[in-house]
This record gives C-alpha cells, structure tokens and sequence, in this order.
C-alpha cells in the first residue's frame, strides 16, 4: 500500500489538483479575508492623497503573471478614480498598454476622461535608464503616449514634468522594475514608491517596505483580494483566493502523504533487514 | 581596445559625477547618455528580432530540426508586427491576438508549474535530514498562512507566516543585497580602471 502511494501516477496528482484548483471557481466557498499590514499600508497611503494628486502605474508584468497581478491592477485603478487621482500609466515590460486599456474598461463606471483624468504613456525600453531619465524628465523621455500623441497635448501632464511631480509610484511587477523604482526615484528624488507583486517576489521586496523605502506592498492573488475587501468592491481575485486555498491544502496533503509512505516504508525495510 | 576604455572611462565618470556635483554641464550630459541607453536598448530589441528571423529562417529553408515550430514562430511574428504597425498595439484586432494567443499561453505556462510543483513535492519533499525538515515545515507555515483556510485550521498560521517573512528571510535577503552591491561595486571600479574588460567583447 505504502509503496503504491510512493509510486502514484503523477496524473493522479494533476487531476486530483485540477479539481481542488477548479471546483471553487463553480462553488465559491467565500472564506474570509483578514487584511496584512502591507497591503493595509498602501491603502492608506492611497486613501490619505488629495483629488488632483499625481499616481504613476508601471505596468510592468507579463501575461504569465497576469492571473495575480492584473486583478491588483483593476482594484488600485478602481480606489483611484473614486478618489479622482490622476493616474499616469506607463511600463517596463511591452505588455503594458493591453493590461492597461482592459483595467480601465473593468474599472467601472468612473467615466475616467482621457488626457485629463488618466494618460497612458506605453511601453518604453531601456529598463533602469528610463526610470532615471524619466525622474529627470518625463516629457523628453515619454514624447508621445501609447497612440502616438504628443504628451505635450495631454492637458493632464502639462504639470507632470519630474519625479518631483510625481505623488506615488506603484510597481506592478513580476521582474525586477521596483528595484529601479527604489533605487532611482525612491532613494534620490524621494517619490513615495508601492509594489503589487506576484507571490514568489514578495520575500526581496520585504527589506525595502521594513526600510520604508516601499510604503506598501500587495502579496500576489490575497493582496488583490485583501485590497478588493478594502474598497469594498469583492471582484475577481476574491473568487479564485479560495482557489489557493484548496490547491495550497491539496499540495501539502500531497506532502504529508508522501513523507507517511516514505518513513512508513523505510522502517519496513529496517525491520525486515533486523 | 584602449580608446573604448578611454571611453568607457569618460562615460562612467559624467554619470557618477552628476550624483555628486551641481554642474549644469554634468548633468546635461549624463541626461543625453541615460538617453542614449534607451536608444540603444529600443534597437537592441530590433536587432534581437533580426537574429531571430535569420536563425529560424535558416531552420526552415533546411528543414532542420522542429522546423515546422520554426515556420508557425516565423509567420505569427510577421503577423503580429504588421497587425501592431498598421493597426496599431491599441486596436481591437491586435487586442484579438493579444487576449486570444499571448495572454492564455502566457498564463498556461505559468499555471503549469503549479503541477508540476505539486508532483515534485510529493516526490521530492521530504524529511530526510534536519535541513530538509526545517525547509518542508517552513514551506507547510508560509502556504497556510498566504491562504485563508489557513486562517481557519490555525488563527496564527498568518503571524507566523509573517514573522518568517520579515525577520530570517528579510535577513537573508539583506545579506545577499549587501553582497550583490558590493560586487557590483567591485565591478565598476574594474571596469573604470581598465581591469575588467568583458563588455568590450573579443579577447580571450
């Protein structure tokens, strides 16, 4: 029997992780969500800015990443028009435009006006370089925005010139881009910067928020639910959170199962060798 | 090799100068070089593009290896780039390759690792030795505390999660910042004195 258990077909364990990660999604089980403390304190952050305060979202994850950090995206989107926060997307990473036009079509009925109430300056390469010279300036680094408009017509960044301008910066990240956020806006020009991340980046992110050099952070899919609890709007990523909870429990069950038949064999083995 | 160290060095110095010196002159400068880098990483992706054609290009015209992946790679990259140039990355029809292609086979590799990892830790995972048993037990904390159920077998499964997360990882991960900046601190002073010469490329 133990030995049977060691030698399981792996699709035995796909299937049988198939249905714990799928079955949530047809019959939610609408387990609670405590709120952490990174995720309270970006909040806050946002919630204590002014109306007309200057936001910059880098969009800065791929599709692969999506199912964790496009979620965070919608909700931050949705607390900062309901507070009327000018919202300036930008990205490191090309896919940023199709992540943005989809987080404001899902964002609700804000009726956000383009060029005045959110711009989206696109992809722009170079990685760290850009972040400096957009801290210099954003109007030499970003010439025109994603459709190819001079950003010297957006009515909006007419006063949007330097990181100085700039109120938060929040990296939705599943690279590396809020270590140049940090390192190039936080550290020398002061810009309060936030981090939505996906799970496994969460851990080399912690020094920098106990620093204070991050204000905030959300951790992976439970972040964007923690912060889709905080403005009160449960969406998406309160759905599929109960999703990790059954995979999370069926991939430890798993772990259990395996070490039982591992000790329970090798003391088999031990006893009929004695 | 001597006059691209000289450069090297000249370029180096006007952009760690203009941290330390309010100098209109430095500053103007090192803002065209951060600019040039841009530049430079926009046609970097184009030239990336370029070999990628010839390479798989090559493939096909000898039929060599999987060359049929090679032909599909080929046709959706003219595709795509005609659709991105012509109708522009906001459309409607480059949004259709972007939700119907990119984004599900994005997520599909992403959401593959996670049998993947649920097979190798059955496998793989267990308790042999003492480090294996701090590892496995550390794993089972920070799962339960980042899901709710975990909340619900254990109220403290999240502050435990927590305190692994900001006090041994946080002081490991210090650890290897401090000593990635002071490698990479190593780095620049040899490559501003002439020692470190790898980025000129050639050599032995």
């Amino acid at each position: 029997m133990l030995e049977k258990i060691q030698k399981m077909d792996q699709r035995i364990i796909y299937l049988v992780l198939l249905i714990a990660l799928s079955f949530p999604m047809f019959r939610p089980l609408g387990l609670p969500v405590s709120i952490g403390q990174t995720s309270q304190d970006l909040y806050d952050f946002i919630d204590q800015l002014d109306p007309g305060s200057v936001v910059v979202l880098s969009i800065d994850y791929s599709p692969g990443a999506a199912a964790q950090i496009h979620p965070q995206t919608i909700a931050i989107t949705k607390h900062l028009l309901s507070k009327k926060i000018k919202i300036v997307y930008m990205g490191l990473v090309q896919y940023a435009s199709q992540f943005t036009t989809d987080a404001i079509a899902k964002a609700g009925d804000y009726n956000p006006v383009y060029g005045q109430d959110y711009v989206d300056l696109g992809f722009k390469p170079g990685e760290e370089a850009t972040v400096s010279a957009m801290s210099k300036d954003i109007h030499a680094t970003f010439v025109t925005d994603s459709d190819g408009t001079a950003i010297a017509e957006l009515p909006m960044m007419a006063d949007i010139k330097t990181a100085s301008d700039i109120d938060l910066v929040i990296a939705f990240d599943s690279g590396g881009t809020r270590h140049w956020y940090v390192g190039q806006m936080q550290a020398l020009y002061g810009t309060p910067v936030g981090c939505a991340l996906n799970s496994v980046n969460v851990t080399n992110t912690m020094p920098y928020y106990d620093a204070g050099q991050v204000i905030g952070l959300l951790n992976g899919l439970r972040g964007a639910a923690e912060y889709e609890a905080l403005i009160g709007d449960p969406g998406e990523a309160t759905i599929n959170l109960d999703s990790i909870s059954s995979g999370h429990l069926v991939i430890i069950l798993f772990i259990l199962f395996g070490n039982i038949a591992y000790f329970g064999l090798r003391n088999s083995n031990k006893r009929k060798e004695a | 090799m001597r006059f691209a160290q000289a450069i090297t060095l000249v370029f180096a110095l006007i952009l760690l100068m203009q941290f330390f010196l309010e100098v209109p002159a430095i500053e103007t400068a090192g803002g065209h070089l951060t600019s040039w880098n841009i530049v430079i990483a926009a046609f970097a992706m184009g030239l990336a593009a370029f070999n990628l054609i010839r390479i798989h290009l090559k493939r096909v015209q000898l039929k060599r290896g999987n060359w049929i992946s090679s032909a599909i790679l080929l046709i959706v990259l003219v595709v795509q780039t005609f659709v991105g140039l012509y109708f522009g990355d906001n459309s409607a029809q480059y949004k259709v390759f972007f939700d119907g292609i990119i984004s599900p086979l994005g997520a599909t590799m992403y959401a593959m690792l996670a049998f993947w990892i649920a097979s190798a830790a059955f496998r793989a995972f267990k308790a042999r030795t003492l480090d294996a048993t701090i590892l496995l037990c550390v794993g089972i904390i920070v799962m339960l505390g980042n899901a709710p159920i975990g909340e619900i077998i254990w109220s403290q499964f999240p502050a435990l999660r927590s305190w692994l997360m900001t006090v041994p990882a946080m002081a490991a991960v210090r650890a290897l910042y401090i000593g990635a900046a002071i490698g990479g601190i190593a780095v620049g002073v040899r490559v501003l004195l002439g020692i470190e010469r790898g980025h000129l490329g050639g050599g032995e």
